[in-house]
């Protein structure tokens, strides 16, 4: 690209835009949208459990009393059976 | 106790349903529990060990970590101790297969968010180092559900309201303090506020980004509007709660799904019904939530916790009996 044409593009006008345009943009150039001051990422980092809070997910559950059950007939082994009002691994 | 889980195939349930309903997988579980079927009163939560054909070795709700090694000890003695005849004595799946379960209604082509949520400390904006409770549900919205979460025009800066049964439904089921325990539904008419819009922020190939903004704002008096069902016997007391949420997501227009989906949301409640742990007209709560999409396994299959008044179509209901 010769220097002209640089100096032509950068002298041009930018297009219009009216002002939901110019905050969606500016939003987008500026990253991630905040709430309270944190990002998606930052509340992602505040919710979601730590290793230490999420012994129970090293277990491989059968996440059913019907299936657990014909697993253990398949194998031949007794079942451990978690019960809870909601479901353990959903919202109890 | 990871490692002597270890000897056992390890399952999971919802036990009110078991414990009540009248599919042949709850008249194994109440017959396995009771001697015979019929639903079972009190409440049967807690840790069961049973032999493949159905024999109840030892049962116990605790939450003491020494309790459950002992519990699960002795289970594993009884079953060393049966004859090998006994052990591997396994009941027909024709027996106990179930006909409804609620994951059958899962939106295998629709959108499907595991929420994770979790009180805050009381402090505002204060360190969560502390670990505080937490909690976990599932979010779902079916194919065309999907879809309507997009403007009609797919153009960057096209913005879009989502339609108000999708915006009731997170609103009264999943924007909602049962981050310390469960809670009842929020009536239609508790919501004041329920209000989600996408703007496109970009459209490359296929894919087309968007970024999300809502508000709720729930307030029940404490009254039973919804009819008959399972949670008019749980405690409604007078409840608010009000969340704002932020959100990115990327639906592929070629597949017809989403396929990146993360929200973040801020919730204040007041009231409780007890068993959320929230107690009293005065009880406050300060409540962050993380939604993303469930990953495909079964464990993120399960339905969501008031799947039974979603009040969405598709949702297969359990037959009448």
């Amino acid at each position: 690209m010769t220097f002209g044409l640089i100096l032509l593009l950068v002298t041009l006008p930018l297009p219009s835009v009216n002002a939901a345009d110019r905050s969606l943009a500016a939003r987008t150039l500026l990253g991630d949208q905040t709430l309270d001051g944190r990002t998606i990422d930052d509340w992602k980092r505040v919710v979601l459990p730590k290793e230490n809070e999420r012994a129970a997910d090293e277990i491989d559950w059968i996440p059913s009393f019907s299936g657990g059950l014909e697993e253990a007939g398949r194998h031949g082994r007794p079942m451990l059976l978690w019960l809870m009002n909601g479901h353990p691994l959903g919202c109890t | 106790m990871i490692e002597r889980t270890k000897k056992f195939v390890c399952a999971s349930d919802e036990v009110w349903r078991l414990q009540r309903g009248a599919d042949p997988e709850c008249h194994f579980f109440q017959t396995m529990i009771a001697g015979k079927a019929g639903a079972l009163s009190g409440s049967h939560q807690g840790i069961c060990i049973v032999t493949p054909g159905g024999k109840l070795l030892a049962r116990r709700n605790s939450l003491s970590p020494d309790k459950v090694v002992s519990l699960i000890d002795t289970a594993w003695e009884k079953w060393v101790a049966l004859p090998a005849e006994d052990q591997a004595l396994a009941a027909s799946p024709e027996a106990y297969r179930s006909i409804h379960r609620w994951e059958n209604s899962f939106p295998k082509d629709g959108l499907a968010l595991v929420s994770v949520l979790r009180d805050l400390p009381p402090a505002e904006n204060s360190s969560t180092d502390k670990p505080t409770r937490w909690n976990r549900d599932h979010v779902w919205f079916n194919r065309n559900e999907a879809r309507q979460w997009l403007p009609e025009t797919i153009a960057v800066g096209s913005a879009h309201s989502i339609p108000i049964a999708l915006a009731q439904r997170l609103a009264r089921f999943h924007l909602v303090d049962n981050v310390r325990g469960q809670v009842g539904p929020f009536a239609r008419e508790d919501i004041q506020l329920a209000t989600f819009e996408t703007t496109i922020t970009a459209v490359a190939g296929n894919r087309v980004s968007l970024d999300i903004r809502g508000s709720t704002n729930a307030d029940s008096d404490g009254v039973w509007k919804m009819g008959e069902n399972d949670w008019k016997r749980f405690p409604n007391n007078p409840r608010t709660i009000q969340t704002e949420l932020i959100g990115r997501a990327t639906f592929d227009t070629e597949q017809q799904r989403f396929v990146e989906f993360e929200a973040a949301a801020r919730g204040k409640s007041t009231g409780g019904v007890g068993l959320n742990g929230r107690r009293g007209a005065d009880a406050t709560g300060s409540i962050a939530y993380y939604l993303s999409l469930a990953p495909n396994t079964p464990r993120h299959r399960i339905a969501p916790a008031f799947i039974d008044v979603y009040d969405a179509p598709w949702v297969q209901a359990p037959p009448k009996n």
